[in-house]
């Protein structure tokens, strides 16, 4: 750069911008000092690069202490701030868990109160080990009171479900006589062969029904021909309707 | 020409090698950068007015820098770190624009 050496013998154009000065000082005859001009140059392109390189990548380095420690206390109240918010959001995630394990605890126990209660009622059909007494007689040989030893024994000796020729006996079961003289369980006339069903411990009650005096010599003090059956997978299908009281009402402690 | 290739060596080099400021020159840097921009103000003005003098240039050029960081080098030693900065920052920045507002009016005669 500098004012080349054509240009100075023309006075008009060593002043002021014009493209004729421009391209001259480009094509300007090279001199020593020239050198120290390129690496003048060379180190102010390096220097901004550098420092525009550093400054991307760091931002904080530019900045004094002051705005460091500033920056500092923003960023630990906004990490307080967070923490607070997490902590909240955890206490409120703790309480939601327990009160979804408490309802589910009492749907659990609804659950079972009602599987338990049905069972009992005789409203749905049962499973399991228990026996099988079939009685082939005459209809009019047996005497109601013999099907109501029965079902009590049946039931003294802890069968759970029972039944006889589809009809469940549950704990508002009876047994009458129609006017012909026919058995009836719980309003439904019966008629031989007799086909109880009993879910429980089967050997509890097989011995129960085959005891001197029991259910098994009873009917057949009475003619009737009678055979037991333990069975480890018996089911129960018949079932009663739901039983709805209409004076009972449950006791309030 | 020789400033244009120069440069462009010079910006070219700090993308290849990508040097690394040592932490103690870190403050000085953009300084001298500034005070180097307004020693090439200065020259570009003085060349359009056709009192351009190479050693007036070099010289310039090196004593702008050296006191530029000579002063933030100072404020640091003082205490006055940053404010001393930005005080050479303005003033070098001052000079910027009256020189370009020169550079302006003898390109555009206005």
């Amino acid at each position: 750069m500098g004012p080349s050496t054509p240009s100075r013998h023309h006075s008009h154009e060593r002043r002021g911008f014009s493209p004729q000065r421009f391209i001259n000082s480009f094509v300007s005859r090279p001199r020593p000092l020239h050198i120290l001009l390129l690496a003048m140059f060379l180190l102010i392109g390096l220097a901004i690069t550098t420092t525009v390189r550093t400054q991307a990548a760091d931002p904080l380095a530019g900045l004094n202490e002051d705005q460091l420690v500033a920056l500092l206390g923003d960023l630990e109240q906004r990490e307080d701030a967070l923490r607070n918010e997490r902590s909240a959001l955890q206490g409120q995630l703790t309480e939601l868990k327990e009160a979804a394990d408490a309802s589910q605890a009492a749907r659990d126990a609804v659950a079972l109160a009602t599987s338990q209660a049905e069972v009992a009622a005789g409203t749905v059909p049962v499973e399991g080990p228990g026996i099988i007494m079939r009685v082939s007689a005459q209809q009019e040989m047996i005497p109601v009171s013999v099907f109501v030893t029965t079902l009590a024994e049946l039931r003294n000796a802890g069968a759970e479900s029972i039944s006889i020729n589809d009809v469940r006996l549950n704990a508002r079961a009876w047994f009458g006589t129609d006017s012909q003289g026919g058995i009836v369980a719980s309003g439904a006339p019966l008629s031989p062969p007799y086909e109880w069903r009993a879910i429980g411990d089967g050997s509890t009650l097989s011995v129960a029904l085959e005891i001197r005096g029991g259910a098994v010599s009873q009917f057949k003090a009475y003619g009737a021909m009678v055979t037991t059956e333990v069975s480890n997978l018996l089911q129960i299908k018949a079932v009663t309707e739901p039983f709805e009281p209409v004076w009972a009402k449950p006791a309030i402690d | 020409m020789i400033a244009a290739i120069g440069l462009i060596l010079g910006v070219v080099a700090g993308l290849i090698f990508e040097p690394v400021i040592p932490l103690g020159l870190q403050p000085f840097l953009p300084v001298a950068v500034v005070a180097a921009l307004d020693a090439l103000f200065g020259a570009f003005r003085a060349w359009l007015e056709g009192v351009f003098s190479d050693r007036v240039f070099i010289a310039s050029f090196f004593w702008n820098v050296l006191i530029a960081c000579f002063l933030v080098f100072l404020g640091v030693q003082l205490g006055v770190g940053g404010a001393m900065t930005t005080a050479v920052i303005v003033v070098l920045g001052i000079r910027i624009f009256s020189n370009s507002a020169s550079i302006r009016r003898l390109i555009f005669k206005a």
